[in-house]
């Protein structure tokens, strides 16, 4: 472990992505907190805003603060600034009750403005990233979207890693026809082409799902199309691992099959599962964003980056006309870079051939 | 008798890991015309990293001091493409697994064309097969222009080992570095390759460099022993001096722990060597075989002894058994 | 009755090529009916070189492979005596206990991710089902303490060692089950020649604290015969010669014993073959699988297989060749 930590510091790029990584994921964590509003609060005369977070102004000075806008156009959402009318962006502003994780109760948010609480009206809400066509803050969304983004990678990655160890342990280590079961298995779900297989599936079950079904239904799914590939190589590698004598030593003891597969075998493979794991949670995040991106995945209101992308992203005229809306495509490319970049150190850790240089 | 090889003050440092490893720790020698020197020592006493630096074969994270001179040539001194002409027809090399040293999906024929192409790029593939059988025969490959087709999982061990030989001397070269050739064979296939080195290099006039650990098949065919130990030469001495009048404990020890013919458990106690061998990662500061040696004392755990007498006949230690 | 092992036309063939398109007669024979017995204490040597078929009977002894002829009967330590075989799951739990398998290589043999407590605990942890936990690891540091490690030890791993070490720590795994036999296939090789001793008398120490037997199994045929009470020699899978230790070394009668002999480093003398290669059998015999390389060859060698029988005025000598004249 220790040399995997020297390493980590001497490559910029995969301690970078940790970096990166961490921050998004406690981010996620506290998004209850971090975003001002509710990802489903439509700001009236707001939509299509752009990011309207500026540093400074000569009335309120140095300062995170934002500007008063009209809309000019309700066609081509055309806005103007209202000269001298600016609202001081606070850090720990009182708002609607929200609860931390559902359970704690937030007595304020991290940063906010007056924007309903100020008895002259004139305050303005405070959009980081613009807003999309509803009028609802995309970073606001983009924090709750990562909920579901964030997090079926791993739940996907622990499905898919689960069976594949399961099939692929048994078939290597059993041997005989139940390889020969397993092995056929894979390579029909591995012949049929995936992108079909998710859509068949998806298709033949209900579309009027809440978030939380469509979110475990889409996971499945995707587990259920990645494991054949990742058995396969655990097969292979816990039929390398038995014919050492380690093994052999552990049956003479009279130790249960699985205690030998799960004691003596399994560990032998963790750095690549380890590996597995960092490249795998990527794929899962863009089959996600895949699925919600055709439609098939989360729908309104429910949020995340992929529906984001599928809703405001998807035209080349909207892209041009409201670039901010392309904020969760940017995210997703950050953490898919990250996760690589970080997956790659991890191969090299694992190689057993690679020897560290002074 | 003239010096073919001579190796001074030889210091190579592995510096890929932390530690350092020190495998050679200043080791000076020198190989006659037509000798056969043997080196013995256990894993890690740094005979191996000494037979490869004198065949310029280290690595790149290997950190070399010292002079090795071959036919009055430095090593150091040559560029790389001198020295690929070194090795071969001055100097080759046999290895302990014959069958990691071969491309097992290329003929024989192909791997002695290949080889001699190295020193004589004009030789025709007919040259190379003439050439090939009277080698094969000259290690006593019976059928050998039939068996030039084959490819190297055809071959058992020990006849591997025969055609590693043959490709070793396919540019007649003066001198052959064997590191442990016999070790991954069978008692009486090794016997076999003993005896026909010992063949060859009277038929040759080799000058030989026979590596081991086990100082009884060193014995058999080397003229002078020298004994690693730690990265260092604990003792040099003609071969039946040696073995009967050590003057280091350890080569005693050695010789005496080795299971003898017709002892038997229940009448004699085996003599040994306690302790392990040290970690070139962490060198002693004095004699490297203080830890474990029956006569050690205090100075031998901090001052490390010279190595004392004449050329031929060297050992290093402070308190040397007596001559008899 | 004496014998703790009796071993009986113990026969084993490997398929060469496995598959749907593989030849059904290309078989490797590595054992063709081997007997053999052992009696309580007894060390019982086995010699021969790759591709004897020394270390296919070790395991077959302890049914890492399972043979396909012959009886393998253990006399147990209730005087019950039972033959051992793949299908008997309780009695081979059992067996397997009194009986251990020490391996060549203790770098290979020791799970490199376990620390030695683990590796010591964990297979009989299973066995007990959790239960009399602190009896084990008395048992197990008891057992360190026995093969010459620290009890500061436990908690390392097998990387930490040397290869002397890590030897001790397999022999300390073996003795926590309290085994009466250990097979012991060629623990010694892969040691350095000044530890190779150490070992050696650590298990002579073993033997005579807890009375055990011993099959001792290596090329190095003196060291066999130190260790050996009996040495049996083996060839091709077949045994060639088997005899006392001392007498064996004294006049080695069978012509593969004398060329064993002759070939070994310390024997001084070069052998006189010049390039006579080992064949591996891939059809039944017909007849010595020595006949190729033996000097003293006749045509009935070839056509017959010589079967052991005893030899000389002593009892316990028996020997498979034609050209050895019964005294």
């Amino acid at each position: 472990m220790n040399s995997l930590w020297r390493r980590l510091f001497r490559r910029p790029l995969a301690w970078g992505s940790l970096v990166v990584l961490v921050i998004l994921y406690l981010a996620m964590s506290l998004c209850e907190f971090l975003a001002p509003y509710d990802p489903n609060h439509l700001f009236e005369g707001h939509s299509d805003l752009p990011p309207n977070l500026i540093w400074y102004s000569p009335q309120e000075g140095l300062g995170p603060q934002v500007q008063t806008v009209a809309l000019v156009n309700g066609v081509t959402r055309e806005y103007v600034r209202v000269r001298g009318e600016y609202t001081p962006v606070k850090f720990f502003v009182p708002t609607d009750p929200v609860k931390l994780w559902g359970v704690i109760p937030l007595p304020f948010h991290l940063f906010g403005t007056d924007y309903g609480r100020d008895p002259a009206g004139k305050a303005q809400p405070v959009f980081v990233m613009g807003t999309d066509n509803l009028g609802r803050d995309v970073f606001s969304r983009i924090l709750y979207g990562s909920r579901i983004s964030l997090t079926i990678g791993f739940v996907g990655v622990f499905i898919s890693l689960g069976l594949a160890l399961i099939f692929g342990g048994l078939a290597g280590y059993y041997g005989g026809i139940w390889d020969w079961i397993i092995m056929r298995l894979c390579e029909f779900i591995i012949l049929i082409p995936g992108l079909y297989l998710i859509l068949f599936l998806r298709s033949i079950l209900s579309d009027h799902m809440d978030t939380g079904q469509s979110y475990m239904l889409i996971t499945v799914i995707l587990s259920f199309v990645g494991w054949p590939g990742t058995a396969r190589m655990i097969r292979g590698m816990v039929h390398a691992v038995k014919r050492q004598d380690f093994v052999s030593n552990a049956q003479l003891e009279s130790m249960p099959s699985l205690v030998i597969l799960f004691r003596h075998i399994v560990p032998q493979m963790s750095s690549i599962l380890i590996l597995s794991v960092t490249l795998g949670v990527p794929g899962f995040i863009l089959g996600e964003t895949a699925l919600s991106y055709l439609g098939l995945g989360i729908v309104d209101p429910a949020v995340s980056w992929g529906s984001m992308i599928n809703r405001d992203a998807t035209s080349v005229s909207n892209l041009l006309s409201f670039p901010w809306l392309f904020a969760p495509g940017i995210f997703l490319v950050i953490v898919t870079l990250a996760f690589n970049f970080l997956g790659e150190l991890l191969r090299d850790w694992a190689d057993p051939n690679w020897k560290e240089t002074a | 008798m003239s010096t073919v090889l001579s190796v001074e003050d030889l210091r190579v440092t592995f510096v890929s890991q932390k530690p350092p490893v020190q495998a050679v720790r200043g080791v000076s020698f020198h190989l006659e015309t037509g000798e056969c020197l043997g080196i013995v020592g256990e894993s890690g006493s740094g005979k191996s990293v000494t037979a490869w630096a004198s065949a310029g074969l280290l690595g790149a994270d290997a950190l070399r001091e010292g002079k090795i001179v071959l036919e009055g040539q430095d090593w150091a001194e040559l560029n790389p493409e001198q020295r690929r002409s070194l090795r071969g027809t001055r100097v080759a090399m046999i290895f302990q697994e014959p069958s990691r040293s071969f491309d097992p999906i290329v003929t024989l024929e192909k791997t002695f064309w290949e080889t001699l192409r190295v020193h004589r790029p004009e030789t025709t593939r007919e040259e190379a097969r003439t050439r090939a059988t009277a080698l094969l025969n000259e290690v006593h490959i019976a059928d050998a222009e039939s068996r030039l087709g084959s490819f190297p999982h055809q071959f058992s061990g020990g006849m591997l080992q025969r055609v590693m030989i043959a490709l070793a001397l396919a540019n007649d070269p003066q001198v052959l570095l064997c590191d442990e050739p016999t070790t991954a064979l069978d008692v009486t296939i090794q016997a076999q390759i003993l005896a026909l080195l010992n063949e060859l290099r009277r038929r040759r006039g080799l000058s030989m460099v026979f590596i081991s650990h086990d100082l009884e098949t060193v014995a058999q065919v080397a003229d002078r022993i020298l004994v690693f130990y730690g990265g260092l030469i604990l003792e040099e001495a003609p071969t039946d001096v040696l073995l009967s009048r050590p003057r280091q404990p350890y080569t005693r020890g050695l010789w005496d722990s080795r299971v003898k013919r017709g002892s038997h458990y229940s009448t004699t106690p085996l003599t040994l060597i306690g302790g392990s061998p040290p970690d070139p990662q962490r060198p002693e500061p004095g004699c490297p075989f203080a830890p474990r040696c029956p006569r050690s004392q205090d100075r031998c755990q901090t001052e490390l002894p010279p190595l004392e007498g004449a050329v031929g006949r060297r050992h290093r230690c402070w308190f040397p058994l007596e001559e008899p | 009755m004496n014998e703790l092992l009796e071993v009986t036309n113990l026969t084993k063939s490997f398929q060469l090529h496995a598959g749907l398109f593989a030849q059904a007669d290309q078989r490797v024979y590595a054992l063709g009916g081997v007997d053999l017995t052992l009696r309580t204490g007894e060390t019982y040597g086995l010699v021969g070189e790759s591709g004897s078929g020394k270390t296919t009977l070790a395991r077959t002894l302890v049914q890492l492979e399972a043979h396909e002829r012959g009886t393998i009967r253990y006399l147990s330590s209730d005087g019950s005596a039972w033959e051992v075989r793949r299908g008997d799951r309780r009695n081979l739990e059992r067996y397997r206990q009194e009986v251990r398998y020490v391996f060549q290589d203790p770098s290979s043999s020791l799970d490199p991710r376990m620390t030695v407590g683990d590796l010591l605990t964990i297979g009989a942890r299973q066995r007990t089902r959790g239960k009399d936990r602190a009896g084990l690891v008395a048992r197990a540091r008891e057992g360190l303490d026995h093969v010459g490690l620290r009890a500061s030890d436990w908690d390392r791993r097998p990387s930490e060692f040397s290869g002397g070490q890590r030897q001790r720590i397999a022999l300390a795994r073996a003795l926590v089950t309290r085994p009466r036999l250990l097979i012991c296939d060629e623990v010694v090789s892969a040691l350095d020649v000044s530890v190779r001793g150490q070992i050696l008398e650590l298990l002579l120490d073993l033997k005579n604290r807890f009375g055990l037997s011993m099959v001792f199994i290596a090329h190095d045929l003196d060291v066999v015969a130190y260790m050996a009470d009996r040495v049996g020699v083996l060839y091709g899978g077949r045994m060639m010669e088997e005899a006392p230790s001392r007498l064996l070394v004294e006049k080695p009668l069978h012509p593969y014993t004398k060329l064993l002999f002759d070939s070994a480093p310390g024997a001084g003398i070069r052998s006189r073959e010049t390039s006579a290669q080992k064949l591996t059998p891939t059809r039944a015999l017909t007849g010595c699988p020595f006949a190729p390389r033996c000097p003293l060859v006749i045509d009935r060698c070839r056509t017959e297989i010589p079967l052991p029988r005893a030899v000389g005025p002593q009892s316990g000598r028996l020997v498979a060749c034609h050209r050895v004249e019964a005294e």
